[in-house]
């Protein structure tokens, strides 16, 4: 009896005791969150810089220019916001922006995204300068004529690259096959004006042995 | 025990029936699921044919307009209605299942007769009437429109019997070649005369043969591209990777290596010039600004031979600063000769070049003198934009030749645009925006 008194009372005064602990760590947390609270803007890093900037050289701000949006930065914003006859809500939205002198319209590249896939799933196994290759023959493609005038409609055409076909074009792409996406993009053409690339040892249509070949780089012939 | 042997076996009876049933109505479930992927597949295949039919009629109906019309008016909404049918027509084909080698020439065709379109667009914007060679060339066009507008009608009756399936007739999706591709081949241009077209756009047979003008024909031996090499890049070891022939420029490969950094550089035959370098290294941090960049692509080039460089664009991403050069004459900025120099904002070393536009274009140019002065200039310039710089540059045509214009960077509501206004007109004839991307800054 007394044994079972004892391990209730235990019991009890454990809960409590944890349940007090869950309570200042709760707290403890929420002070640090408080104090380095990165307040969500759906502005881009660069975008904060240049509200910082701003702000600071018109002497709202007198915080680190570190594109991170702290209380501080929100603050300036509130009080810019009140002198320049806006809603101080403390958001930079359009008109705010406006107000600034700033843009707030960026745009993600998915052609980049998508040569990267293709040069991933294509010649993850080649040579760096292989890679770029591939990317090269995708935009080669994209400028000619003959084909496609998108990066996707060029990678997604029928019968135009295996690693669609059999699904391979839905991995994930590493950063090598980014960085050989933005050389390719950015003019680097290893191929020299190639429209066709194929493996010898695997290739199995007729008519792309008699394109000419400028260049073989790693598993793959290069061709026009 | 015989009682314990019929329970055995009922037992077993109904777990074998039960497994077929399930099995069964499992089969039966992915086969028709199977079944109903397949007829969406071939919903959109035909609804891709039959408006690529449709597009191709129209093409063909408004050529025959335009190649009789008198009217600048009437002529100008038929060659923006062919401009917009080629162009859907484009998309069309490249999603059908189609062997490429059956329709590279009919994509060719769509694809040339949309930009001789847009030429003649800008031609007849600018007051300009369609000249005789236009007409014939268009008559030409009609003729081939006619022939492709009856080899679609012909599948067209194939493909809308009700029995036809475009899928049953692709069979293996990994293999070009098959039934459906087979029924195209009157497309190809062993049946159809497609005429070659020359005009002022990006898909004109003009421009694929570009000449290259910035480079003598006196040519260097691989041994001399070496030895220029190894002065242009210290300490590396250099490997020779072989020359290529009948491409854009013929060049020696080479492969240059330092501890685990390993370079892929392009010299060309003719005068020996850099024409490309690149690597796959990546940079890990940003130890150097983006202007202390610039200052070594400048150093780099001048190394090279490339002396009067200037930077006229630059931006950073992922630790690489892309820095465009652009050769100077008299103070006009060469923009059709530009080179474009990588370097890792790591270590700052350039890790790429490009110089494939130099090559092509660059030369003396004969004519760099203004007919307004710049202040002419700017009255062209919309009065709302705020004109932070300008100077005087010669910039490539939209597809063709070269323009001496004005170049105005202005910020306008937040954004920052580049205006040109022509430096013998006084015309405004380009305006490029600024776009932030996660990518670093590109101009549109």
């Amino acid at each position: 009896m007394n044994k079972k008194i004892s391990i209730k009372l235990v019991s009890v005064i454990m809960s409590i005791v944890m349940i007090f602990c869950a309570g200042i760590v709760g707290l403890s947390v929420s002070i640090d969150s408080y104090s380095e609270q990165v307040i969500e803007t759906g502005l881009t890093t660069s975008q904060i810089r240049t509200v910082q900037t701003k702000l600071k050289n018109w002497g709202y701000y007198s915080g680190e220019v570190d594109g991170i949006f702290g209380s501080k930065t929100r603050a300036a914003v509130i009080s810019f916001q009140k002198k320049n006859g806006l809603v101080a809500d403390g958001i930079v939205g359009t008109k705010t922006a406006q107000a600034l002198g700033m843009s707030l319209t960026t745009q993600t590249s998915g052609d980049l995204y998508n040569l990267a896939k293709c040069i991933y799933a294509e010649a993850r196994g080649e040579p760096y300068v292989g890679q770029v290759a591939v990317g090269a023959v995708i935009l080669n493609r994209v400028e000619s004529s003959k084909f496609p005038n998108t990066i996707y409609g060029v990678i997604y055409q029928p019968y135009a690259f295996t690693c669609v076909a059999d699904g391979q074009i839905n991995l994930e792409p590493d950063e090598t096959a980014y960085n050989a996406a933005r050389d390719a993009l950015n003019g680097w053409d290893p191929t020299y004006g190639a429209l066709y690339y194929y493996n010898p040892a695997t290739a199995t249509s007729s008519w792309i042995w008699s394109r000419q070949i400028l260049v073989t780089i790693g598993k793959h012939n290069f061709a026009i | 025990m015989k009682k314990r042997n019929i329970v055995l076996t009922v037992a077993l009876a109904v777990v074998i029936a039960g497994g077929i049933t399930f099995g069964g109505i499992s089969w039966a479930s992915t086969a028709n699921m199977l079944g109903n992927y397949k007829s969406q597949l071939d919903y959109v295949y035909r609804m891709n044919f039959y408006e690529l039919v449709d597009n191709v009629n129209d093409i063909e109906s408004d050529l025959g307009k335009l190649s009789v019309t008198t009217n600048n008016n009437n002529a100008s909404k038929y060659v923006s209605n062919i401009l917009n049918a080629s162009s859907s027509a484009q998309n069309n084909i490249t999603q059908l299942p189609l062997n490429h080698q059956t329709i590279d020439n009919t994509i060719q065709f769509v694809n040339q007769l949309g930009g001789f379109m847009y030429s003649l667009q800008t031609q007849m914007s600018s007051g300009d009437s369609l000249s005789l060679d236009d007409i014939d060339q268009i008559e030409n066009l009609h003729s081939s429109a006619e022939n492709v507008k009856y080899e679609l009608n012909k599948l067209s009756v194939l493909i809308s019997n009700g029995n036809y399936s475009i899928i049953d007739n692709i069979q293996d999706p990994n293999v070009a070649s098959n039934a459906f591709s087979d029924e195209w081949s009157g497309l190809n241009n062993n049946t159809i005369e497609y005429p070659s077209l020359i005009y002022d756009g990006p898909f004109s047979d003009s421009t694929t043969n570009k000449t290259i003008q910035g480079l003598s024909e006196s040519e260097i031996s691989a041994t001399d591209a070496e030895i220029r090499l190894k002065n242009w890049f210290n300490g590396y070891t250099i490997t020779s990777n072989g020359e290529v022939n009948g491409g854009e420029f013929d060049v020696y490969n080479f492969t240059l290596t330092k501890n685990d950094e390993e370079l892929y550089a392009q010299i060309t035959k003719r005068d020996g010039i850099l024409l490309q370098l690149n690597s796959g290294e990546v940079s890990k941090s940003k130890d150097k600004s983006l202007s202390e960049c610039e200052s070594l692509a400048v150093e780099f080039a001048s190394k090279l031979g490339f002396e009067d460089m200037v930077v006229t664009w630059s931006t950073s991403s992922n630790n690489f600063a892309y820095i465009n050069l652009t050769p100077v004459q008299n103070d006009v900025i060469l923009y059709p000769d530009l080179i474009k120099v990588k370097v890792s904002q790591e270590t700052g070393s350039v890790v790429g070049w490009e110089a494939k536009s130099w090559a092509y274009n660059h030369r003396e140019r004969a004519n760099l003198d203004a007919s307004i002065d710049g202040l002419q200039a700017r009255m062209a310039v919309s009065e709302s934009m705020d004109i932070r710089t300008d100077r005087l540059t010669l910039i490539p045509g939209d597809f063709v030749g070269e323009i001496l214009a004005y170049e105005f960077m202005c910020v306008y509501s937040g954004s920052t645009y580049y205006v040109y206004i022509d430096a013998n007109t006084g015309e405004q004839c380009n305006v490029l925006k600024v776009v932030e991307t996660d990518d670093g800054n590109l101009l549109m």
